[in-house]
C-alpha cells in the first residue's frame, strides 16, 4: 500500500510544482505583453504571435506534467509488479 | 495582412502537417492504441492551442469588451477541458501513454521549426 500512497504523493506534489512554474511563466509573459500593447497599440499583431507562441511553450510543461502524474496514478507500469510481489509475501 | 498574421496561419497549417507525419511514424508499430494515441494527442494540442489564440486575440483586439473575470473563468474552462480529455483518453480508451505524450508534442515541434526558420 505505501507503494500507492507514494505515487499519489508524487503525482500531486509534480502537479503542484509543475503548476506553480507555469503560472509564473505565464502570468510574466502576459504581463509584459499588456504592457507592450499599451505602450504601442499598433504593435498588439506582433506581440499576440510572440506571445501565442510562448505561451504554447510555457503551457506545455504544465500538460506534460499532467500527463505524467496521470501515468503515475492510471497507468503506472510497475503496478502489475508491486501487486505480484504484495501476493508473494503473503 | 501583416506577416505575423501570415506566420500563424502557416503554423497552423504545418501543425496538421506534423501531426499526419508523426501518425505516419506510429504506423510501423502496427498498434491502434499507438496510432490513435498520436492522433488524439496531436488533436487535443491543436485544438488547445486555437482555444488559446481565439481567446487571447478577442482580448487583444477589444479590451474595453474583455472583462477580467470572463477571461479567468474562460482559461480555466480550457485547462479543464484539455485535462479532462487528457484523463479521459489515458484512462478511460486506455490509449499508449507515451504515444499521447509524442502526439502533444506536435506544436512545440512547430515552434520550434518556426524559431530555427527565423533564426537563419
Amino acid at each position: 500500500m505505501e507503494f500507492f500512497a507514494w505515487c499519489m504523493l508524487a503525482a500531486g506534489l509534480g502537479m503542484g510544482l509543475g503548476s506553480f512554474g507555469t503560472g509564473i511563466g505565464q502570468g510574466l509573459a502576459i504581463k509584459s505583453a499588456v504592457e507592450g500593447v499599451a505602450r504601442n497599440p499598433g504593435a498588439s499583431g506582433k506581440i499576440l504571435t510572440t506571445m501565442m507562441i510562448g505561451l504554447a511553450m510555457i503551457e506545455s510543461l504544465a500538460i506534460y506534467v499532467f500527463v505524467v502524474a496521470m501515468i503515475i496514478l492510471f497507468a503506472n507500469p510497475f503496478t502489475e509488479q508491486v501487486l505480484q510481489l504484495v501476493g508473494a509475501a503473503h | 495582412m501583416n506577416p505575423d498574421e501570415g506566420l500563424l496561419r502557416r503554423m497552423a497549417r504545418r501543425n496538421w502537417v506534423i501531426l499526419g507525419l508523426l501518425v505516419l511514424f506510429s504506423l510501423p508499430w502496427l498498434s491502434a492504441k499507438i496510432s490513435l494515441g498520436v492522433a488524439a494527442g496531436g488533436l487535443v494540442a491543436i485544438c488547445g492551442h486555437h482555444w488559446r489564440h481565439r481567446t487571447l486575440r478577442r482580448m487583444l483586439d477589444w479590451p474595453e469588451q474583455a472583462s477580467v473575470g470572463g477571461f479567468q473563468v474562460g482559461y480555466m474552462i480550457r485547462l479543464a477541458t484539455l485535462g479532462a480529455a487528457i484523463y479521459l483518453l489515458l484512462v478511460r480508451f486506455e490509449l499508449h501513454p507515451l504515444a499521447l505524450a509524442v502526439g502533444l508534442l506536435t506544436v512545440l515541434i512547430n515552434i520550434l521549426i518556426t524559431t530555427l526558420q527565423r533564426l537563419r
